[in-house]
C-alpha cells in the first residue's frame, strides 16, 4: 500500500484549520445544542393570517389583546448535509495543486471541512456530497455522527480534486431524495451554472422543512476583473475562449455579476433557503457563523 | 482598358501598405489565455461588446490600408486607359461620310434597313456639324463612289447625297472608300466617320493597308457601327447535274445565325415550273438539298430560293440549267411516196427515233407545212425540209428561227428547184445551188462519199470501220452548188468522190443550215439505207457543235461581267434584265457591264448568252468578323487610346480612407 505522504499533510492541515475554527466559533457560542433537548420555546412572533392557531399564545390574546404565535427551537439530533462543488471552475485563480490554497477550491474545501467539524462537534450527524471531482462526479457520504465518521469525511475533503463539470441540478435533487424532513443543507458552490436551471431544484427542500444554506464563493479579484487589459478567458471545464479587453467591460461586467448575484439570491429566498455572499479572500470565520447560527436558531434574517 | 503606373519605381513603397497591418497586429489581443472561473458571466455580457473591437478593428485595418494604397496609387502616378477607342479629332473643318450600301447593308432592323438607320444617323451627324464645315459623302459597295465629287459647306447639300444612296447589293469594298476619302484629304487631317454593319468577311482585312495610309496621315476612320441581328438564311450555292429523269438541281442552303431555322425553299425553272422542298439548318451550318428536273424542261437561268425575313438579297440563288429532255425536230414532208422506201419522210423517222417509243431523246414529227408559232427554237429543235418543193411561204419564219438558234436540213429531191432554193435561203444557204447532175446512170453503183478527214465534232463517234462505212454511201444524182470555199463558219463535213460537196453546214446567228446535196430517199442515193445515216443525222439534230449555243455565264453583283460577243462584233446588243436597264460598255470582242442587282441577264436579242447573277455570298455572314477600330489600334495604338490619370482621385479617396479611418480609431477609444 502507497502512503500518499502529501494526502495525509494536507489532511493535518485540514483538520488543523477545521479544528481551529470550529472552537474559536463554539466558544462564542451562547448555547449549544449540548444544553438542552426536546421542543424549547424561543420567542413570539406576530400573528399573521394563514398561521396555524394551535401556536396561537391566547394568554397573551387575553392579557394584551395581540395576537402572537408562539415559537420553538426543536432540539433533536439534526442531519446535516454538505453539498461541495468541486466543479473545475473552482481551481481559477492563483491554484496550487494539490492544497489548492489560493484558489476557490481550496477555500471551499477549508470551509466544507470546518462546517462538518462543527457541526459534528455539536453533536450532529453530517453527510457530504462532493460535486465535480476529477474521480467522480457525483461522491456522497450519507449522515452519520461520530468522530470516525468525521474523519472519513476529512479524508475524502482531502483527497478530493476538482477537475469535473458539477451538474448542481442533478445533484441538488439527488440530495433532496436522501435528505430526511427537517435537516439542514449546507451548498458550498460558486454558482457558476446557468441559475435557472438549478434553482427550481432548491424548491423541492423548503417543501419539506429542510433549511438550504447556500454559500455562494466568489474571488473579488475575478469579478472585479484585475488582470486589466485584453486577455483570452476561458473556462477550466472547457468551451469557447473569448477575448476580451478587461478596461473596456469591467464595468458591464459589474452589472452583470451584481445581476447574477440578486437572481441567485431571490431564487435562494424563493425556495426558503438562505445565500451567503462569501468571499475566498476574507476570513472562514464569518460566513461559518452566519450558517451555523441560522441553522440552529432557524431564524430568517436579511443576509448582507 | 487597363491601368499603368507613370512612376512604376513608387512601387517600391508597397511595403508601406504593410505599416497598418504591422500596426494591426501590434494592436492585437495578446494569446494570453487565462482561466476563468465566471465564464457563465462573460458569455452574459452582451456579445456586441466583446466582438466590436475585432470588427472595428479590421474595418479600421482596412480602411488604413486602402488609404495607403490610395497615396501609393498617386505617387505612382496610376492611369487608367481604354484602348480601341476612336480619337476625337472634331475641329479640323472638314468631314468625310462614308456609308456603307454592301448588300448585307439592306437587311431589315427594326422594320428598316441598315441603310436607312446609317443614312439617319449620317443626316443627324451632318446637321449638328458647325457652320462652314466641309463635308464630303461617300457610299461603297463592290466600289466607292463620289457622291458629290467634291467638298460642301452645306448641309442640306450634303443630306440630300447621303440620301441618294441605295443599297448595291454588291460587297463591302472598304479600302477603296478610304482611298477615295484619302485622296479627298490630300494628306491633311480630316474626320473620316464611317457608318457600316462591319459585317462581311473580307471588309477589314482587306482595307488595312488604306487604313494604315490614313492613320499616317494622322486621320483616323470613325466607325459608327449598325447591329444587325444575327438571324439570316441564304442560299450560298445552286446547280444542276445530270442525272436521273431530268437530272436534278442540288442548292446549299446556310444558316448563319444561332437558332435552328426551317425554311420553305422553291426552284423555280425557267419554263416556270416550281419544285417546293422543306429544309432544317442548324446554327451556323449548311445544308444541301436536291430537287429531280421533269424529263422535259426548258434551259435557261433558273433560281433556288429560300425566303427568310431579315436579310432577303441572298433568298434567290440564280443558276444555269440546260434544255432538258426530248429534241422535237419537225420534219415537212415534200413528197411523200407511195410506199415508204419513196418517201424520205419514212427513213428520217426511222434515223431520228429508230423503236419509235416515246421515250427518245428526239421526237420527230411529221406535218405538211409550217406554221410560225412552231418555229421557236425553244420548242423545236431542228427543222427538216425533205425535197419540199417551195419553201418561200416560211422564207421569213425559217430564217429568224435559224438566226433564233434553229437549226435548218434541206435534202435535195426531184421537186427542189435550184432557183426557188436560192431565193429562199440566199441568206442562210451555206451553198447556192445551181443544176441537178447524174453522176452516173440509174443502175450503176453510183459515187461513194469520202470517210471523212476530221475525227471531231459530228464525226467523233465514228472509228475504225464505221468511217469506212461512209465509203458505202453511194449517191447517183446530185444537186450541184456554185463554188464556194470553205470559212469559220461554213465547213464542208462530207464530199463525193472526185470532190463534189455531199454535206455542208453553216453558222448562221445561233442556229446553222445543213444541206445534203443529194436525196434521203432511194431516188437519188442509197444514203438512207447505210448504217452511217442514223447516227449522222441524230448527230446533226442534236450535236452541241453542230448550232451556236447560246453561252451561259454566272456573275456577281458589283463586280464587272465579260460576254464575249462572236458574231454580233458589228451589231448592238441589249442587256435584258428583270431588274432594270443595265449600262454596258464594248472592251475589244467584248461586252463588259456591271450588275446592280441578282437575276437573269440576257444579253442580245435573240440571246447571245445569259448570265446568272446572284449576291456575293460574304455578304450573307452578318456577324462582325473583324472590328474596324482594333484594327486601326492596331496600326496606330497611341492614337486610339485613351488616357485618364487618377492621381488627384487616388489623393481624394486615400484621404477619404484616412478620415474614416481616424473617426473610426476615435470611436473606438471612447467605447472603451
Amino acid at each position: 500500500m502507497t502512503v500518499d505522504t502529501q494526502l495525509l499533510e494536507r489532511l493535518r492541515q485540514l483538520k488543523l484549520v477545521a479544528h481551529k475554527h470550529a472552537a474559536g466559533i463554539l466558544v462564542g457560542q451562547q448555547r449549544s445544542k449540548q444544553l438542552g433537548s426536546a421542543v424549547e420555546f424561543r420567542d413570539y412572533q406576530p400573528y399573521e393570517p394563514g398561521m396555524d392557531l394551535r401556536h396561537l399564545d391566547w394568554g397573551v390574546l387575553a392579557r394584551s389583546d395581540r395576537r402572537v404565535v408562539r415559537r420553538y427551537q426543536v432540539e433533536t439530533d439534526l442531519q446535516c448535509t454538505v453539498v461541495l462543488d468541486l466543479s473545475a471552475d473552482l481551481t481559477a485563480g492563483d491554484a496550487v495543486a494539490p492544497p489548492l490554497t489560493g484558489s476557490k477550491a481550496g477555500f471551499a474545501v477549508s470551509l466544507a471541512a470546518t462546517l462538518l467539524t462543527l457541526l459534528s462537534m455539536q453533536g450532529e450527524s453530517i453527510g457530504l456530497e462532493l460535486l465535480g471531482t476529477k474521480a467522480n462526479k457525483l461522491q456522497s457520504f450519507s449522515c452519520r455522527s461520530g468522530p470516525g465518521h468525521l474523519d472519513t469525511l476529512l479524508f475524502a475533503l482531502a483527497s478530493a480534486m476538482p477537475g469535473n463539470r458539477a451538474d448542481l441540478k442533478q445533484a441538488l435533487r439527488r440530495v433532496g431524495d436522501r435528505t430526511r424532513r427537517q435537516s439542514w443543507v449546507a451548498l458550498i458552490s460558486d454558482g457558476q451554472e446557468e441559475p435557472k436551471s438549478w434553482l427550481p431544484a432548491l424548491s423541492g427542500f423548503g417543501r419539506r422543512g429542510t433549511e438550504v444554506v447556500h454559500l455562494q464563493l466568489y474571488d473579488p479579484s475575478e469579478w472585479a476583473l484585475s488582470t486589466g487589459g485584453t486577455v483570452r478567458l476561458y473556462s477550466p471545464e472547457g468551451g469557447e475562449q473569448v477575448a476580451v479587453d478587461c478596461d473596456a467591460i469591467r464595468a458591464e461586467f459589474q452589472e452583470v455579476v451584481r445581476d447574477f448575484v440578486t437572481e441567485i439570491r431571490t431564487g435562494v429566498r424563493r425556495a426558503g433557503g438562505r445565500h451567503i455572499l462569501t468571499s475566498v479572500q476574507a476570513d472562514l470565520v464569518g460566513p461559518l457563523e452566519q450558517a451555523i447560527n441560522r441553522a440552529s436558531r432557524g431564524v430568517e434574517t436579511p443576509w448582507g | 482598358m487597363g491601368l499603368s503606373l507613370t512612376a512604376p519605381w513608387a512601387l517600391l513603397l508597397v511595403t508601406a501598405v504593410a505599416l497598418p497591418i504591422l500596426a494591426h497586429l501590434f494592436r492585437r489581443p495578446p494569446t494570453d489565455n487565462r482561466p476563468f472561473g465566471s465564464m457563465l458571466l462573460i458569455h452574459r455580457l452582451p456579445r456586441k461588446l466583446r466582438r466590436n473591437r475585432a470588427l472595428v478593428d479590421r474595418i479600421l485595418l482596412l480602411f488604413r490600408m486602402l488609404a495607403m494604397l490610395s497615396f501609393l496609387a498617386a505617387i505612382a502616378g496610376l492611369t487608367f486607359y481604354r484602348d480601341n477607342v476612336a480619337p476625337d479629332h472634331s475641329g479640323t473643318g472638314r468631314v468625310i461620310v462614308i456609308l456603307d450600301a454592301s448588300a448585307s447593308m439592306s437587311t431589315v432592323v427594326n422594320n428598316k434597313t441598315a441603310l436607312a438607320h446609317a443614312k439617319e444617323r449620317a443626316a443627324s451627324h451632318i446637321y449638328d456639324l458647325p457652320q462652314g464645315t466641309k463635308v464630303r459623302v461617300l457610299s461603297f459597295g463592290s466600289q466607292a463612289t463620289d457622291r458629290l465629287g467634291d467638298w460642301t459647306t452645306s448641309p442640306i447639300t450634303a443630306v440630300s447625297a447621303v440620301n441618294s444612296v441605295m443599297p448595291t447589293g454588291g460587297m463591302s469594298n472598304l479600302s477603296d472608300a478610304i482611298g477615295l476619302a484619302r485622296a479627298a484629304l490630300r494628306g491633311e487631317v480630316g474626320e473620316v466617320y464611317l457608318y457600316t454593319d462591319e459585317a462581311g468577311k473580307t471588309m477589314v482585312p482587306d482595307a488595312v493597308e488604306e487604313l494604315g495610309l490614313l492613320t499616317q496621315a494622322g486621320s483616323a476612320l470613325v466607325p459608327n457601327i449598325v447591329t444587325l441581328p444575327i438571324a439570316n438564311a441564304g442560299v450560298t450555292a445552286a446547280q444542276y447535274q445530270p442525272g436521273l429523269e431530268g437530272g436534278e438541281v442540288s442548292f446549299t442552303v446556310t444558316n448563319f445565325g444561332m437558332q435552328t431555322r426551317d425554311l420553305s425553299c422553291d426552284v423555280l425553272l425557267p419554263d416556270g415550273s416550281q419544285m417546293r422542298v422543306f429544309a432544317q439548318i442548324e446554327p451556323y451550318s449548311s445544308t444541301k438539298k436536291r430537287v429531280t428536273v421533269p424529263r422535259e424542261t426548258e434551259g435557261g437561268v433558273a433560281q433556288a430560293r429560300c425566303l427568310d425575313e431579315s436579310y432577303t438579297l441572298d433568298d434567290i440563288y440564280y443558276f444555269h440549267v440546260p434544255r432538258v429532255g426530248a429534241t422535237r425536230v419537225l420534219i415537212v414532208d415534200g413528197d411523200p411516196g407511195d410506199t415508204p422506201s419513196q418517201s424520205e419522210v419514212y427513213f428520217v423517222k426511222r434515223a431520228l427515233n429508230p423503236w419509235q417509243g416515246g421515250r427518245s431523246a428526239i421526237l420527230p414529227e411529221v406535218v405538211t407545212s409550217l406554221s410560225a408559232a412552231e418555229l421557236d427554237p425553244k420548242k423545236t429543235r431542228a427543222v427538216v425540209l425533205a425535197n419540199v418543193a417551195d419553201p418561200r411561204p416560211n422564207k421569213a419564219a425559217l430564217i429568224a428561227f435559224v438566226r433564233a438558234g434553229g437549226d435548218l436540213f434541206l435534202s435535195m429531191g426531184n421537186n427542189v428547184d435550184p432557183a426557188r432554193y436560192n431565193a429562199v435561203f440566199e441568206e442562210i444557204s451555206p451553198v447556192a445551188f445551181r443544176k441537178r447532175r447524174a453522176l452516173t446512170a440509174r443502175d450503176e453503183p453510183g459515187v461513194s462519199l469520202v470517210p471523212p478527214a476530221t475525227r471531231l465534232g459530228l464525226f467523233e463517234p465514228f472509228t475504225g470501220a464505221t468511217r469506212l462505212g461512209f465509203s458505202d454511201v453511194h449517191a447517183n444524182m446530185v444537186m450541184t452548188a456554185a463554188p464556194y470555199d470553205d470559212t469559220e463558219t461554213l465547213e464542208t463535213l462530207l464530199t463525193f468522190e472526185g470532190g463534189l460537196p455531199a454535206l455542208v453546214r453553216k453558222k448562221v446567228g445561233l442556229g446553222a443550215v445543213t444541206v445534203w446535196l443529194s436525196s434521203i430517199d432511194l431516188a437519188w442515193s442509197d444514203f438512207a439505207v447505210r448504217p452511217v445515216f442514223p447516227p449522222v443525222l441524230q448527230r446533226l439534230v442534236t450535236d452541241k457543235q453542230s448550232a451556236s449555243q447560246v453561252s451561259t455565264l454566272m456573275g456577281v453583283v458589283g463586280e464587272p461581267v465579260v460576254v464575249p460577243l462572236g458574231d454580233l462584233l458589228e451589231t448592238p446588243v441589249v442587256i435584258a434584265a428583270t431588274g432594270g436597264e443595265v449600262v454596258s460598255e464594248r472592251v475589244g470582242e467584248n461586252l463588259v457591264f456591271l450588275p446592280q442587282f441578282a437575276g437573269d441577264y440576257k444579253i442580245g436579242s435573240p440571246a447571245i448568252a445569259h448570265v446568272a447573277v446572284n449576291t456575293p455570298t460574304d455578304e450573307s455572314d452578318l456577324e462582325r468578323k473583324h472590328s474596324i477600330i482594333k484594327a486601326e489600334a492596331a496600326l496606330a495604338p497611341k492614337m486610339f487610346t485613351q488616357e485618364f490619370r487618377l492621381r488627384n482621385w487616388s489623393l481624394l479617396i486615400g484621404t477619404l480612407f484616412l478620415l474614416l479611418a481616424t473617426v473610426l480609431a476615435m470611436r473606438g477609444k471612447e467605447e472603451t
